[in-house]
């Protein structure tokens, strides 16, 4: 638990862009609203392997999202029976309906359109949201705890020496 | 911080190329997964709904899966008999599915060919399959049931030919009710007379009558003021006396009416016990009326049986069915049709709302399947075509075969089950022929007072039977020739039933069925119950002829002993009729007086003094 913590503390810290991280944040909070077997989770696996985002970032705020879903998924299920049933809709949907993809999708699935919508509604602003907060964590938390007379104290002592180097957090707090 | 962070953006770009090899690897590892863990899970969820569905343990030995083409191979599948845990239902060696894997992904399982091979009915099983909280119960409800029938029977039994003063002391007897009715009505009617009878004129009125009459018409009348006052007072006696008359009159009358009534009644009552005799006869005797049903006596209880067996699988498989009616219970208005998946979305599951497409297919359809189910005497050959729950999608109704040529017991059998709810008006059509089917050692009848067994049979059936919604139609008929049958009676009747019974050798059974499904109604025929009748009919006539006698006896003597108490009711109306009569004839004799006038006497007076004079006046002459 303290070393997944230490590694949190790392990764906020490090030098990484906070793009990598709100990126890996918004492909978990997708992958963990919409239901796991989905194809779409697929082409955002490959996202997540081949664009540079933080994986450990990744498991953690998935592991958080999938509790948001068990909240969440009621009224995502309820999106998508209102969208899919709706009359005006209906025309669009029988026409997608009758492609092979639309279906292996599981589009047709109240959860899966219900989820894939909100979560897709959700992506920017949670982006955007988590590269403002871990820009201003490093710019204004990190920046002030650094000049704080305890953590330089902190820092010189032997104690934290000793502890940087078994846990290499001599860079994640600098 | 920023410009640390942009040079190492630009050291190593957002594209991470060697993504792509883990990605490659990720999705081989998944795929590896879902290869290694896929069966585990199919076992697991098919276990859990026909666990769900048969109401006890469904086990799987192991499942295997295939890609290419998509297949899925079931060995060793048991499912529990829920009534008898220690038995299977049926028990398959393996089954083999190809499955369409790109409609299974899209939510629908496709099966094209499925074969079974080694299906065995009514297998042993090593280990109770019984659910925990059903333990038991099911089996207790049955032995239940049977004890409730056999009591019945046992009841019905101890109905014939009873003890005749019992029976008359039990039995609700016309005559009893009319015995009643009739005193009633006498208390009645005799109290109503009385109130009349008194306001008749008595003795001592008609003797102030006759006096009176006397005064007014006798003696001569002085003046034309005395015969005035004379009929003054004459006509106000005939006008109270022809009151009097009325009051006689109309008592006469309800004289007459009480009379006919109790005549009636009486008339009613000494008629009564041939109709009591006549209930009681049709109840209790052997005739056509009342036969003893030895057919529902002896088969009655394994028909039930049946019934209750198929029914309990019928309640579980029909909600499987879904007919057009419920189909277009679950659509939305416009176009688009609506398939509920389940009783309603679970968590992270959602349900599949279908559209209209060209090529529709229903969520589950078994395209062909075949299995060979191994009997005790052969092997059964059994075919199912488009087994669905949406027959409305695929406009073809399920059918099921099972037939099986050259078996050693019986030697045929041809089954076929017709399964067809495309339309609002569902109906499903069960046929089932068996050719010589040799029994042995059946039991008939268990009951302690007339256990019978049929020894050995060879039995020839053809049944029918057909379900359009709840109600139910269809036959069955059974023949059974080189029958023996053996068995004990503790009675004198049940040992001559018996007797009779073992001299059968051949006979025939059939079985109408109708009503609705909950309640079927069973009525079941044999010429056993002729056989029967004509055996018994000498031996029973002579029995029947003394019961009857002493039933009869029995009725009469009732009968004989209420008039005996009764004698006043049928002479007290007639008795009085006479008094009334008396009165009537003498207030006629008194009406019938009349008051001469008094110009008429004075006329009478003259012309006899005239004729007087005249007399004495030829006198001098002659």
């Amino acid at each position: 638990m303290l070393s997944q913590l230490i590694k949190l503390i790392k990764v906020l810290n490090a030098n990484e862009n906070p793009a990598q991280l709100a990126g890996a944040i918004v492909v978990a909070m997708v992958m963990a609203l919409t239901p796991f077997w989905s194809l779409h989770n697929l082409v955002l696996v490959f996202v997540l392997c081949v664009l540079r985002l933080n994986i450990f970032i990744f498991f953690l705020a998935f592991a958080l999202w999938s509790g948001v879903a068990w909240v969440v998924d009621p009224y995502s299920a309820a999106i998508g029976e209102s969208l899919l049933l709706s009359d005006s809709l209906n025309s669009i949907w029988t026409a997608l309906y009758q492609s092979d993809f639309w279906r292996l999708a599981h589009f047709n699935n109240t959860l899966t359109l219900g989820s894939f919508v909100l979560s897709t509604i959700l992506l920017a602003p949670i982006y955007f949201l988590s590269y403002w907060l871990v820009s201003r964590y490093r710019e204004t938390i990190l920046a002030w705890i650094n000049r704080t007379h305890l953590m330089k104290g902190l820092k010189a002592s032997k104690w934290y020496q000793r502890f940087a180097k078994v846990y290499d957090v001599s860079e994640a707090v600098q | 911080m920023s410009k640390d962070s942009g040079t190492t953006l630009k050291k190593q770009g957002m594209i991470r190329y060697s993504g792509i090899f883990s990605f490659a690897v990720v999705t081989l590892v998944l795929a590896a997964c879902f290869y290694f863990f896929a069966p585990w899970l199919v076992k697991a969820s098919i276990e859990s709904a026909g666990t769900k569905l048969a109401g006890a343990q469904v086990d799987i030995g192991s499942v295997d899966l295939s890609l290419f083409p998509g297949g899925i191979v079931l060995n060793g599948v048991e499912v529990t008999d829920a009534q008898n845990p220690m038995q299977n239902v049926f028990e398959v060696s393996r089954a083999n599915a190809s499955i369409d894997l790109i409609k299974l992904w899209m939510g629908q399982v496709i099966i094209d060919d499925l074969s079974v091979d080694a299906l065995q009915f009514g297998t042993p099983r090593t280990r109770s399959g019984a659910l925990a909280k059903d333990a038991g119960s099911n089996a207790d409800k049955q032995v239940e049931q049977e004890e409730r029938f056999l009591a019945e029977e046992l009841d019905q039994l101890s109905t014939v030919l009873p003890d005749t003063k019992d029976l008359l002391s039990r039995q609700p007897l016309i005559t009893e009710q009319l015995k009643t009715e009739l005193d009633e009505t006498y208390t009645k009617r005799k109290a109503e007379w009385k109130s009349i009878s008194s306001k008749l004129p008595d003795e001592q009125k008609f003797e102030y009558y006759k006096r009176e009459f006397k005064a007014l018409t006798e003696g001569d009348i002085s003046s034309l003021q005395d015969f005035t006052q004379r009929k003054q007072k004459f006509d106000a006696l005939k006008a109270e006396l022809e009151q009097d008359k009325s009051i006689v009159l109309f008592a006469k009358g309800q004289l007459d009416d009480s009379q006919s009534v109790i005549k009636k009644g009486i008339k009613d009552l000494r008629a009564a016990p041939q109709k009591d005799w006549e209930a009681i006869k049709s109840k209790y005797s052997f005739d056509e009326s009342g036969a003893l049903n030895i057919t529902g006596l002896l088969f009655g209880n394994q028909f039930a049986h049946y019934a209750e067996r198929a029914l309990y699988w019928y309640r579980k498989l029909a909600p499987l069915m879904q007919s057009e009616e419920d189909n277009l219970k679950g659509n939305m208005e416009g176009s688009v049709a609506v398939e509920k998946k389940g009783l309603g979305p679970q968590r992270g599951s959602g349900r599949f709302i279908r559209f209209l497409e060209a090529n529709p297919s229903p969520d589950f359809l078994i395209r062909k399947a075949t299995a060979s189910a191994v009997l005790s005497h052969g092997s059964l050959e059994v075919v199912a075509k488009d087994l669905t729950h949406q027959q409305y999608i695929t406009n073809k109704p399920s059918v099921l075969t099972a037939s099986g040529a050259a078996l050693k017991n019986p030697q045929t059998l041809d089954f076929s089950l017709n399964i067809d709810h495309r339309t609002a008006a569902p109906k499903d059509e069960i046929k089932l022929s068996i050719g010589k089917q040799a029994l042995a050692n059946t039991t008939l009848s268990d009951s302690k007072n007339m256990p019978l067994r049929m020894e050995q049979a060879s039995m020839d059936l053809n049944s029918t039977l057909i379900l359009k919604g709840e109600a139910l139609e269809g036959d069955v008929k059974a023949n059974f020739t080189q029958a023996k049958l053996v068995g004990e009676g503790e009675t004198t009747l049940a040992k001559e039933v018996v007797a009779m019974l073992s001299e059968v050798n051949s006979f025939s059974l059939s079985a109408d069925l109708g009503g609705e499904l909950g309640s079927p109604d069973i009525g079941l025929s044999s010429d056993l119950d002729a056989m029967l009748k004509n055996a018994f009919a000498s031996r029973l006539k002579k029995k029947q002829a003394e019961w009857e006698a002493k039933l009869k006896a029995g009725l009469d003597e009732k009968l004989k002993e209420y008039f005996a108490q009764n004698e006043e009711l049928a002479k007290y109306f007639s008795g009085q009729e006479s008094l009334v009569d008396t009165d009537l004839s003498q207030i006629d004799e008194l009406l019938s007086k009349q008051l001469a006038s008094y110009a008429d006497q004075h006329k009478e007076k003259a012309k006899s003094k005239a004729e007087s004079k005249l007399k004495d006046a030829l006198k001098g002459l002659f």
